[in-house]
């Protein structure tokens, strides 16, 4: 549980919290059609977009900040529309929250983003870092890439490590930009709705895509009547790694543990992922007549802003927050005829909230879910902050040169004419053709991974939970510092030249694999995994860092078992994994 | 037996299209699926002509439909509305041959 301090959203409504909300609560959406030309795309797309006058404005608030003033006006208009956007929001809660990380050295930048800077720049922990240094962070930024449910994955990382005692605050930042890269990608998947999205109507089409940036600060939980962040879980359908599973398995592997902990009775709405798609929308309303919460206010506000992707768990929090606050929940823009089996509460009219509580949902690609309950004022939990203990029970090393368990070398035989990583799948594996379709990053880490499970279930022998059962005790974390860099090399590829169409085939397998987290997907759909999923890209991975986000990970008590590590695939030739199996030591 | 056609050709690929006998093509499309589906331990000979690609068969999931559609784009010119449309063609490797006769660009 942790207090929240301050919260800013800029989107195309608005710069402030306030103005978001105000322009909302008088019914407005800013998803608008946009030609294909703007973009040199496939097809014509509904979105909304920070608007260039906003873009100007930021630009030139932040030219007058202490943190911009050594720039130049050449400098200032070099940076990238993503630091902007990141920078301004950020600083405007600082503000508000009296918070100075040059100050305060324990203050951690937590970025949630799918693609980063995408457009300008693939190296997403080096970004990160720049940014943080900049805005005078004195510890290294994290940055939470967990698909379209990385806003709520990187609150619940933060508020396990507040509760941690690492940080004495932590500003989370959400935002990705709404280019070239990612329009093609969702086009490319056929994802899209040609006019504005009809979230759990009967006449949906698919999802819009839409910008912005929205930060919360978080800190130390407090007996004050205040906001809080009181709890949230991620959880992987293991599944498939584009698609949700058809009985919400992961949704209901989030929610339940939370109405257990917390009084559904104290909910006044449930904000849900709502994008607008066939499958998306049907799974949700299964986990919302399965959870039992059927009568408890339901709305998705992706037909007001658009899904915002690595934003949108910030915003969509945010802004029920507010309303929730000011006893109003906010209907569901686009919606008007139910399109889903689950029995569901949904209203196309603002409606009077009773409670000050609220759950928030969200699914991505890779098969994770997740969910948080936000609270006004400190509820009692019935969970017990116990001391986390873990041991490192395995490891796995993989390099263009060699494989090793347990740092004894594992001979590979080489097949002429195929990589490395090729010839490990044949020798060791060679009964799973999906391996076929992965990228190389997630081939590398399900191969890691395929060896520590391998090697736990021989060392172990009889006393060992068999494979491919189905089991939630287990979570599957990894990190690097490149993302999915070769990845996003092979889909910019797929888009042929910047300014036009010619050669333009962006590949739709080639866009999911530029999720990083698809990696823990493919791992957990394997294996059977409903556990926790995590990536998480850093600017350099040092003991510290590591240690800190696979203790967050035990932070969850349904999970017994960590596979963590580090998975890097720059190109077929620079790649390196080191993957090692924790379990939790209970004495 | 030989047969003599005039054709009139606007490019190099519908000249190819129109040369290649419907064993040429079908052969090609295999090779080109298994090069866009990273079907890389199967060969030519091992896919089904008349086998279902979806469910059974080579058991192709929504993303090996979506990237088809592309393939039909890039090497035949060929524009698929959506993926509902994509499902009526992609019925077998000989379905998507007929298909691309009738409608190479």
């Amino acid at each position: 549980m942790s207090r929240i301090l301050a919260d800013n959203i800029v989107s195309a409504l608005g710069m402030t919290t306030q103005q978001n909300l105000d322009a909302l609560l008088r019914g407005e959406s800013a998803l608008q059609h946009y030609d294909k030309t703007t973009l040199a795309v496939g097809a014509d797309y509904v979105a909304s977009l920070i608007p260039e006058t906003t873009t100007v404005e930021m630009r030139r608030c932040l030219q007058n900040e202490p943190e911009y003033k050594g720039f130049t006006t050449e400098e200032m208009a070099q940076l990238s529309r993503f630091e902007v956007k990141v920078a301004y929001s950020v600083l405007n809660t600082l503000r508000q929250a009296h918070l100075n990380p040059q100050k305060d050295e324990n203050v951690l930048l937590v970025l949630s983003t799918t693609k980063g800077e995408v457009e300008q720049g693939l190296h997403l922990g080096e970004t990160a870092a720049r940014i943080a240094q900049r805005l005078g962070f004195q510890t290294e930024p994290i940055v939470v890439s967990n698909a379209c449910v990385s806003g709520l994955s990187a609150l619940i990382t933060a508020d396990r490590l507040l509760r941690q005692h690492h940080y004495t605050a932590i500003v989370v930042c959400g935002t990705d930009d709404i280019g070239r890269f990612v329009v093609s990608g969702f086009q490319s998947l056929k994802a899209f709705s040609a006019e504005r999205c009809r979230p759990f109507d009967i006449d949906r089409m698919g999802l819009n895509l839409g910008e912005a940036v929205a930060t919360l600060v978080l800190s130390a939980s407090s007996d004050k009547p205040t906001w809080h962040f009181a709890d949230g879980r991620v959880k992987n359908d293991a599944y498939h790694v584009s698609a949700p599973s058809r009985g919400a398995d992961g949704a209901l592997l989030c929610i339940e543990p939370l109405l257990v902990e917390f009084d559904r009775q104290q909910l006044a709405v449930v904000n849900l992922h709502g994008t607008a798609t066939v499958f998306n929308d049907q799974m949700e309303s299964v986990a919302i007549e399965k959870a039992g919460l059927s009568d408890t206010p339901q709305n998705g506000l992706k037909g007001a802003l658009g899904h915002t992707l690595g934003a949108a768990g910030l915003v969509e929090s945010i802004l029920t927050l507010h309303t929730t606050e000011q006893g109003i929940i906010l209907p569901t823009w686009g919606y008007a005829e139910q399109g889903t089996s689950g029995r569901m509460n949904l209203s196309q009219k603002v409606r009077h909230a009773q409670k000050r509580a609220f759950l928030k949902t969200l699914a991505g690609f890779g098969g994770v879910n997740a969910a948080a309950v936000f609270q006004q004022g400190k509820m009692e939990s019935v969970n017990a902050e116990k001391p986390i203990k873990y041991d490192s029970i395995l490891c796995v090393d993989i390099t263009p040169e060699s494989v090793r368990i347990n740092h004894a070398p594992l001979p590979i035989k080489a097949i002429e004419g195929k990589h490395f990583l090729t010839a490990i799948y044949k020798q060791c594996v060679d009964d799973y053709p999906k391996f076929y379709k992965m990228d190389g990053l997630s081939r590398l880490g399900f191969l890691a991974s395929e060896l520590l499970l391998q090697e736990e279930q021989k060392e172990a022998g009889e006393g060992c939970v068999p494979r491919f059962v189905k089991r939630s005790d287990r979570a599957v974390v990894m990190y690097n510092c490149h993302s999915s860099i070769s990845a996003d090399t092979d889909f910019a590829h797929s888009l042929g030249k910047s300014d036009d169409t010619e050669g333009y085939f962006p590949s739709p397998s080639v866009f999911v694999y530029t999720l990083p987290n698809i990696v823990t997907g493919e791992v957990a759909i394997h294996n059977q995994f409903q556990g926790e999923t995590q990536f998480y890209v850093l600017p350099q991975v040092t003991p510290q860092a590591e240690q800190q986000l696979i203790e967050a990970a035990f932070a969850d008590p349904a999970t017994q078992s960590v596979v963590a590590g580090c998975v890097e695939y720059i190109n077929d030739n620079d790649y390196h994994c080191h993957l090692q199996l924790y379990r939790r030591n209970n004495h | 037996m030989t047969t003599i056609t005039t054709v009139t050709c606007n490019s190099i690929e519908e000249i190819t299209i129109n040369i290649l006998n419907m064993d040429e093509l079908i052969l090609k499309l295999k090779e080109q699926i298994i090069d866009v589906l990273n079907l890389e331990e199967m060969t030519p000979d091992e896919i089904d002509t008349d086998a279902p690609l979806f469910g059974e068969g080579l058991g192709l999931d929504s993303i090996d439909a979506l990237e088809l559609i592309v393939l039909l784009e890039r090497e035949y010119g060929i524009k698929l509305a959506s993926p509902t449309e994509g499902k009526k063609i992609f019925t077998s490797v000989r379905g998507i041959a007929e298909y691309v006769k009738a409608n190479a660009k």
